[in-house]
C-alpha cells in the first residue's frame, strides 16, 4: 500500500481499518497480560513438616498431643512437591505423614535425626487431609492445591 | 476548535498517565504509564502543529482505541484515576474520528 494510496481512502474507510486492527491488537494484547497474569508457572517446593508434641496430658485430656507443623499446605497444580518428614519425637513413638488417593502418599516412621521425604507431582486440584496414622484427630492437616 | 480540543485531551491524558505511573502503579510497571504518557504528549505536539494529519490523526484513533481494549480486557488498574482516563480516552477517539472526517471531506472546514 503506497503513501498516496492512504492518502485518498475515504474517511469511513480509514476509520474502519483503524477501529478494526486497533481493538483486535488491543483485545490481543490484554488478554495476553492477563493470562500472563494469572499463570502460574509449575515448581519444586520443598516443604518440611514436623511431628510435634503439645505440652498437655494426652491420657487426661483424652486426645492425643500430636500435630502436625505445618498444618496447611499450599501449592498450585503442577507443582513438584517434596515433603521432607521429621519425626522429632522424644520418646518412641512413630508417626506417619499419609495422604488418601488420587496422591497416596505413606511416610509411617520411628523418631530420627534425618526427614524421610515423598514427592509427587500436584496434578489433582482440591484440597486434601494429610494425618497421621496413630494420632487422629489431632495430627492432621490440609494441603490445598490450587488450580 | 477541534483540534485544539483534542490536543487537550491528549496532554491531559499524558499528564495522567505520566502521574499514574509515578503516584499510583508503585513498582507494577510504571514504566508502561510512563511510556504511554510520553506518546500522548508528543501526539499533542504533533496535533497542534498539525504535522502530517492524513498520517498520524488515525495514529491517534488507533493509539487510543488500542490502549482502551487493551485496558478493558486485561483487567488491571479498576481505580478511579484509571476510569477518568479511559472516559477521556473515548472522548478523545469520538473528537479524532469526526476529525478525520473533516480533514478528508471535499472541503474542510477545520
Amino acid at each position: 500500500m503506497t503513501q498516496s494510496g492512504i492518502r485518498k481512502w475515504s474517511a469511513s474507510r480509514i476509520i474502519l481499518v483503524v477501529l478494526v486492527a486497533s481493538v483486535i491488537a488491543g483485545s490481543s494484547v490484554g488478554f495476553a497480560a492477563s493470562t500472563t497474569a494469572k499463570y502460574q508457572a509449575p515448581q519444586t517446593r520443598e516443604i518440611n513438616v514436623f511431628s510435634y508434641t503439645l505440652p498437655f496430658n494426652d491420657t487426661l485430656y483424652r486426645l492425643p498431643h500430636d500435630v502436625f507443623y505445618p498444618d496447611r499446605i499450599l501449592v498450585y497444580k503442577g507443582d513438584t512437591v517434596v515433603i521432607h518428614f521429621f519425626n522429632i519425637d522424644n520418646g518412641t513413638e512413630r508417626h506417619s505423614f499419609t495422604i488418601d488417593a488420587p496422591y497416596n502418599i505413606n511416610i509411617d516412621i520411628p523418631p530420627q535425626s534425618h526427614p524421610s521425604n515423598a514427592t509427587f507431582v500436584a496434578n489433582v486440584p482440591g484440597i486434601f487431609l494429610y494425618y497421621c496414622v496413630y494420632h487422629r484427630p489431632t495430627m492432621e492437616g490440609y494441603m490445598e492445591v490450587l488450580g | 476548535m477541534l483540534r485544539a480540543g483534542a490536543t487537550l485531551l491528549m496532554s491531559a491524558l499524558g499528564v495522567i498517565d505520566l502521574a499514574y505511573g509515578s503516584l499510583y502503579a508503585g513498582g507494577n510497571y510504571e514504566n508502561i504509564w510512563y511510556v504511554m504518557g510520553a506518546i500522548y504528549i508528543v501526539f499533542a505536539g504533533i496535533t497542534a502543529l498539525e504535522l502530517q494529519p492524513w498520517l498520524f490523526q488515525p495514529t491517534v484513533l488507533g493509539y487510543s482505541l488500542f490502549l482502551f481494549s487493551a485496558w478493558l480486557t486485561s483487567g488491571v488498574s479498576r481505580d478511579p484515576v484509571a476510569y477518568s482516563d479511559k472516559a477521556i480516552e473515548i472522548i478523545l477517539a469520538i473528537s479524532m474520528v469526526q476529525l478525520i472526517r473533516i480533514s478528508r471531506s471535499p472541503d474542510p472546514v477545520s
